[in-house]
């Protein structure tokens, strides 16, 4: 099955997927801390003015350590993100799901100089269309991945959809009662017809269809919660 | 459609990762995606080559222009492929009928949710009252992020252009050595002509490609997003199994 997730297995023997990020909102992601850069220049450039050939000696200077360091520090320091990356909500891991450390930061903000070749990152961009994790080469260097910030979204406990929860008839696997729970969080924002639509597949499991086997469906949601 | 042979994890994603699932699809296809683009293609690439001799920029623009034709093209082929089965080349030429081609290659062309819009058009194929509901729906869930795509496809473009240039420059040996800028943007030298003309179909080819399948992998999380699609997969799949044990 396609898909833009990359599985791990924690320390612990858990199995996660880490959900990769493209290189569009990379892009976009890249432009805003450039964008950043440019203020800051523009403003130091303002403060250094008055200095005269020190003034410039300053700002060269700030560039050289702007350029090379700004997103190692944030990776760094900042969990993995830039201020670019953090409005995108991504970050930057180690391919182990683990945060990227020094190391890691360095080789893949370092070799940026490669990504950046023939003309703006055209290599960087080639190797993240070919690459499955949508790694460019610093990250095949460093073995860091970007990936979306995990947007945890609670079952809200306090939400109850009925208020007795009569048993499920059978024991279902973990993923078929997520479905469940899943329909009923989601179905305010659903249409009446298609949560009708919906429930009719799972008459096996209900013995109702059309309303009734919503309701049911919500009371198996609210017992499985609990 | 059938929902149950689709060959992609079906999750209510967010708009940016619904994209990166289009780019997923291009890496996997490639190979037929290509084929049918390049069959489809080099032979207009022939003959703009031979009617522009002369002023080869036309060739190009119309190349450019004509953007929607290669869209009807490649979407045909993503939203079988996804579906299991590869058409051949003159199955995705038929799928140029009733799209909207002329809407598209004129008032449309500037359209900034152009890949967002065509699946709705060319895959529903809604007619009368109904569009406009369906068309706003979807729109509201979707439409920002499918700008962004387009102006961040249209950055793709001229940089994978000028870097295929870039790499050509690097790749010549020394005594042969060029002015880089001055060639590129101002001569207008026999050879430099007809690479720039390669190098536009070879980019766009690329680009279009990411382009149609990412808005098309959009279309299909707002329509996860409003219809529930991952929920019916898991219901049929619980129906399946309840049916088996009884």
């Amino acid at each position: 099955m396609l898909d833009t997730t990359r599985p791990i297995e924690t320390p612990e023997g858990i199995e996660l997927s880490l959900r990769v990020a493209g290189p569009i909102v990379r892009a976009i992601a890249w432009c805003l801390d450039f964008g950043i850069r440019m203020i800051i220049y523009i403003i130091l450039l303002f403060l250094v003015s008055s200095l005269g050939d020190f003034g410039i000696g300053l700002l060269l200077v700030s560039i050289f350590l702007l350029e090379w360091f700004y997103p190692i520090l944030f990776e760094v320091y900042r969990y993995g993100a830039t201020p670019g990356k953090r409005a995108m909500k991504i970050k930057v891991l180690h391919e182990s799901g683990a945060p990227v450390n020094w190391s890691g930061a360095m080789i893949r903000n370092l070799l940026r100089t490669i990504d950046f070749l023939p003309f703006f990152y055209g290599f960087g961009l080639v190797t993240m269309i070919i690459n499955k994790d949508f790694k460019r080469i610093g990250d095949l260097a460093a073995n860091t991945v970007v990936v979306y910030e995990e947007e945890i979204i609670p079952v809200k406990k306090d939400r109850a959809w009925m208020d007795e929860s009569p048993l499920m008839p059978i024991t279902l696997s973990l993923e078929e009662q997520q479905a469940i729970i899943n329909f009923a969080d989601r179905a305010q924002h659903l249409p009446e017809e298609r949560l009708i639509d919906l429930a009719n597949i799972v008459t096996p499991l209900t013995g109702k269809t059309g309303k009734p086997a919503i309701k049911t469906l919500y009371q198996f949601a609210n017992g499985l919660i609990g | 459609m059938q929902l149950d042979r689709i060959e992609a994890v079906v999750r209510p994603r967010n708009p940016w990762e619904s994209m990166d699932l289009g780019f997923s699809m291009v890496r996997l296809w490639w190979k037929p995606l290509f084929k049918i683009w390049f069959a489809f293609v080099l032979p207009f690439f022939f003959i703009g080559l031979f009617l522009f001799e002369d002023n080869l920029w036309i060739a190009g623009l119309i190349f450019w222009w004509a953007k929607p034709i290669y869209d009807r093209i490649l979407l045909y082929f993503f939203s079988n492929a996804l579906f299991g089965e590869q058409p051949a080349i003159w199955h995705c030429v038929k799928g140029l009928f009733k799209t909207r081609l002329f809407l598209a290659l004129t008032f449309s062309r500037f359209d900034l949710a152009r890949s967002f819009n065509l699946p709705i058009w060319q895959l529903e194929k809604l007619q009368g009252k109904s569009v406009s509901p369906r068309y706003r729906l979807l729109q509201r869930h979707s439409r920002g992020t499918a700008i962004w795509l387009t102006i961040v496809c249209i950055h793709f473009e001229w940089l994978l252009s000028l870097s295929l240039f870039g790499l050509l420059y690097l790749m010549l040996p020394v005594p042969y050595s060029f002015d880089f800028f001055a060639v590129l943007f101002f001569e207008e030298t026999a050879w430099v002509e007809p690479i720039r003309l390669f190098f536009d179909v070879l980019v766009i080819g690329i680009v279009e490609s990411l382009y149609v399948a990412a808005g098309f992998s959009l279309y299909l999380n707002a329509r996860t997003h409003l219809e529930a699609w991952d929920i019916e997969l898991a219901f049929r799949r619980i129906a399946a199994h309840l049916q088996n044990r009884s």
